[in-house]
């Protein structure tokens, strides 16, 4: 039971972990292609 | 006469078990195409390392020195990785960053399936390795795997390749279970107009390992080696060696990998009731990545004006190009004028950055 509770923190970790990242490459994309357009 | 037959004489029912499934994996390679490239040389590894005695495998034998230099140092997944970075073409996923949160929702399926392992008496270790098979990345799973869990990387594996490619199989009962026929007719406004400077294809996968790396410092290699591929890539002055890594050094090392983890395929370490047990899990792990994908884009309708087809969701999960082209289909099948494919392989780009991103971050939970 231990170890399932473990998953369950890990679970909520890691998604937290995930949309935190891809937010950060989000906001890091839309930043490089303002500040650097196709017709630069 | 003894010494011709002694092989014989030393073959068990197991291990004609396991010459039965290595055939299977075989016909389903070149009968039904599922990952031939991956199953057929499992299947034949699996048969090579059953037979009595054989010399491909024990100390000598070359398909464990393969095994000890390129799984156990990590070393192929690796360098598929920068195989794969160099065939990823990232503009439509710079053009509509958006679906990268798709690639995120779709991973829940991995710590989902991790949870009901670690229900089914597996440890955490093995729950971690058991439930990145919903990763739906090959290389990924076999590299949490190898640090996790080196005794279960053969089913693993398996269940990794395998139901990669039967994604269009998968898919579209979850994806009808939990949308209206109204929502699969949603048309996206096309979002191509953006174009996308050479500046940022090269900064982004410079900048991508940076914070990956920074955030997750044991996701480097995984992350790394996929953004250097793709950098060759992206970088115009590398053509010969970015072809080279898109087929010489893919094709090596899939050959090598695959006839490899079929060589861990004896009877003694798979023929086991754990073996069927992450065999089904790896099909939940598949069935709630697309759930997860297909229920946030779900909620995420319920506050954005513009709805999003919420099976583009589903394509948030890593197997590429599967995936966009099984969402593209059902949509077509729905609406024949709807076209979300340029959507769905932004999603499903995304899925393949979450997935290692996935991988990453459970390396460094997992204690």
């Amino acid at each position: 039971m231990n170890v399932f509770l473990e998953t369950l923190k890990i679970m909520v970790q890691g998604m937290a972990g995930i949309f935190l990242a891809l937010s950060l490459f989000y906001i890091i994309i839309k930043f490089m292609v303002r500040i650097f357009p196709e017709d630069e | 006469m003894d010494q011709l037959f002694y092989g014989l004489n030393a073959l068990s029912f197991p291990q004609i078990i396991m010459f039965i499934i290595g055939g299977v994996l075989i016909y389903l390679a070149i009968v039904k195409e599922y990952e031939p490239m991956l199953l057929l040389p499992i299947g034949f590894g699996a048969i090579l390392a059953n037979i009595p005695f054989s010399s491909a495998i024990g100390d000598e034998g070359f398909l464990t020195l393969l095994f000890k230099s390129g799984i156990l140092t990590e070393l192929f997944p690796i360098l598929i990785f920068i195989a794969v970075g160099a065939m990823i073409d990232f503009t439509p996923l710079l053009q509509q960053p958006f679906m990268l949160f798709f690639g995120a929702a779709a991973q829940f399926g991995i710590f989902f399936t991790m949870a009901m392992a670690a229900l089914f008496g597996f440890d955490l270790k093995e729950a971690a390795s058991i439930g990145i098979i919903g990763a739906a990345d090959g290389p990924t799973s076999i590299y949490v795997a190898t640090k996790f869990a080196r005794h279960l990387l053969a089913p693993i594996s398996v269940a990794a390749y395998s139901y990669m490619s039967l994604v269009p199989i998968i898919q579209p009962p979850v994806i009808r279970l939990l949308t209206t026929p109204a929502e699969r007719r949603i048309k996206m406004k096309p979002d191509f107009d953006v174009k996308i400077s050479k500046t940022v294809l090269i900064l982004f996968p410079i900048v991508i390992t940076l914070i990956a790396g920074i955030l997750a410092p044991i996701s480097v290699a995984l992350v790394g080696s996929l953004m250097f591929g793709n950098l060759i890539r992206v970088s115009g002055v590398m053509d010969r060696l970015s072809k080279a890594a898109q087929n010489e050094l893919a094709n090596l090392v899939t050959l090598l990998l695959g006839i490899t983890i079929g060589s861990t395929m004896t009877a003694e370490q798979f023929l086991n009731p754990s073996t069927l047990l992450i065999i089904v899990m790896g099909l939940v792990a598949f069935i709630f990545d697309t759930a997860g994908g297909v229920i946030f884009a779900k909620i995420l309708n319920l506050f954005l004006k513009n709805k999003v087809n919420p099976m583009v969701g589903a394509a948030g999960i890593s197997a590429f190009p599967m995936s966009a082209r099984v969402i593209q289909k059902m949509a077509q099948e729905e609406d024949p004028s709807n076209f979300v494919l340029m959507q769905a392989i932004g999603a499903n780009v995304a899925g393949q950055i979450g997935s290692i991103i996935a991988g990453g971050l459970i390396l460094t939970l997992v204690k």
